[in-house]
């Protein structure tokens, strides 16, 4: 299955991406570019809303990951909105949700995105 | 025969889609040949096949219209490179030549003068289509004959680049195959050759990647100086295939150093972090996911760490399962990371089933995952399997849930038991 990426920007340098679909060894390729471009264009700081997002695997979550250290020497943030209850399960079980934190709505993320893990 | 010209392109057009349903070059070529054959009546034609590497002509293949087929043959005039003006000069910036005389029949018997075409595509130099020219000058208009052989020397040029390149692929991918059986070699070779026997208790391990090579991982280890212990370690790479196989040797072999350095495993986790993510590029999506757990033999305390790995399964003999679980996250991503370690008390036929992900996460055609549940249900239901059936049990169950889909991931068992 394919991901599609929603972006919507926000000030104060804050960008919201919508993932939907699945984020697995093919289409992570994808979210890692976006992810590079904003903190390339000076945005580092980065919303993930995964209401939408059905499926995961270990390479997907490496991008997530890998994105977050990116944008943290950018003197940035990766934050997660709302994954699903399988997603957040991974997360949870690799103690990744120790950096990546996890918010329940957009606006309490962006609130708190300043904030480092 | 053809009378207008227009009735003869769409003919060759014809007959070269037709040709591109034959599997081998030389059917190709013969199917060309006859069709121009046919349509404008050369029938004394042949293609002659270039090798870069011998700088001759090692492939004649011939119409069906003359004796000589698939000859080797070395043409030491054609290859001569002693002057500018050469006939292979000539070809190769793609001119036309006429070769008359014995040359002429040593490429096309009972021949007084050939003409050649050269078969370029994509500035390579593939061969020749060679006709008698008798055949060409008594035909409608030279320069509608030569633009129709201009044609088809292009579709030709073209079949031939594509069955090239095909058969280069399918050399270079048998190549790749063959390296792949030796990196398995290695890998397996890397896990441990033999379950070791140990007094006291029961331990099996199966492990099925889910390419030829994997990222998943499992090590014992036993302690002779003054206490009686066993270490058990299993673990897996984030992705698969041969990326993930690279880091599992790098991995491993971080884990198995660190563990027989730092016995205690907060310890040796807290190094193993350190060691893998300088290891792994500044950006990498890679980490690694780990739990280790140090027996005692005579107390049958268990003292463990988790890194971000599936907590393993704690069956505690005709009373309940439970999760060994703890704090920790995966190895490679953030340095200077805590881990959590603790002790459980195991008794006499006690299991502990230590999986990766690729067990629980098996799908079937109707999407639906694997769980943890059925994994418990077997072990509850089976407590009367000893570890290698039990791993047996459980591998059956996951193929016969996936059915005719394919393994996503790699999968791993190792399961202890208290005698």
């Amino acid at each position: 299955m394919d991901l599609n990426i929603i972006e919507e920007q926000r000030e104060n340098n804050v960008t919201i991406l919508k993932l939907e679909g699945e984020l697995d060894v093919y289409t992570s390729p994808k979210l890692k570019e976006n992810i590079v471009t904003l903190i390339d264009a000076e945005r580092p700081f980065v919303v993930l809303d995964l209401k939408g997002l059905s499926y995961m695997d270990s390479t997907g979550l490496g991008v997530m990951a890998a994105g977050l250290k990116r944008a943290r020497e950018n003197d940035g943030n990766i934050v997660l909105v709302s994954p699903r209850k399988i997603i957040q399960k991974i997360l949870e079980i690799t103690n990744i949700d120790l950096s990546l934190k996890i918010y329940q709505s957009s606006e309490e993320a962006i609130a708190k995105l300043a904030i480092k893990g | 025969m053809m009378k207008t010209n227009y009735e003869i392109i769409e003919f060759l057009n014809r007959v070269m889609e037709k040709s591109r349903s034959a599997m081998s070059l030389v059917e190709r070529i013969e199917i060309c040949l006859k069709g121009v054959g046919e349509a404008i009546g050369i029938k004394k034609s042949a293609v002659y096949l270039w090798s870069p590497e011998n700088m001759c002509f090692v492939e004649g293949i011939s119409s069906k219209w003359l004796p000589l087929k698939s000859q080797r043959i070395i043409s030491q005039n054609i290859i001569s490179i002693t002057s500018e003006e050469t006939i292979y000069y000539k070809l190769r910036k793609g001119k036309s030549v006429i070769i008359d005389g014995k040359e002429a029949s040593s490429y096309i018997p009972d021949t007084k003068s050939i003409f050649v075409f050269p078969l370029i595509c994509k500035m390579v130099f593939l061969g020749i289509f060679v006709m008698d020219f008798e055949d060409i000058i008594i035909r409608i208009d030279k320069n509608e004959v030569f633009e129709l052989i201009s044609m088809c020397s292009h579709h030709l040029s073209i079949s031939i680049e594509n069955v090239q390149l095909y058969e280069k692929m399918i050399r270079e991918n048998g190549r790749y195959k063959q390296e792949l059986n030796i990196a398995y070699n290695i890998q397996r070779s890397l896990l441990p050759r033999n379950i070791p026997t140990i007094e006291g208790i029961n331990i099996s391990a199966k492990s099925l990647p889910a390419k030829i090579v994997g990222g998943d991982f499992y090590y014992f280890r036993r302690f002779r100086a003054n206490k009686p212990e066993v270490g058990i370690a299993i673990g897996d790479v984030a992705g698969k295939g041969v990326p993930a196989a690279l880091i599992m040797a790098m991995a491993l072999s971080t884990i198995e150093q660190c563990v027989r350095h730092f016995r205690g495993p907060e310890i040796a986790f807290t190094k193993i972090n350190s060691i893998i993510a300088s290891h792994l590029e500044k950006y990498s999506p890679h980490y690694v996911s780990a739990f280790y757990g140090i027996l005692n033999l005579k107390s049958n305390n268990f003292t463990y760490c988790k890194a971000g790995h599936p907590p393993p399964l704690w069956y505690r003999a005709e009373k309940d399962i439970c999760s060994l679980d703890a704090h920790g996250t995966v190895f490679g991503l953030f340095k200077g990371r805590k881990y959590e370690q603790k002790t459980v008390q195991l008794k006499r036929k006690d299991k502990i089933i230590f999986y990766t992900d690729g067990i629980t996460e098996a799908r079937n055609e109707e999407g639906e995952l694997f769980g943890i549940k059925r994994v418990k249900e077997i072990i509850i239901r089976r407590k009367d399997l000893k570890p290698l059936q039990l791993n047996t049990s459980i591998f059956r169950a996951v193929k016969r849930f996936i059915g005719r889909k394919t393994q996503k991931d790699d999968m791993t068992l190792v399961t202890i038991e208290i005698l």
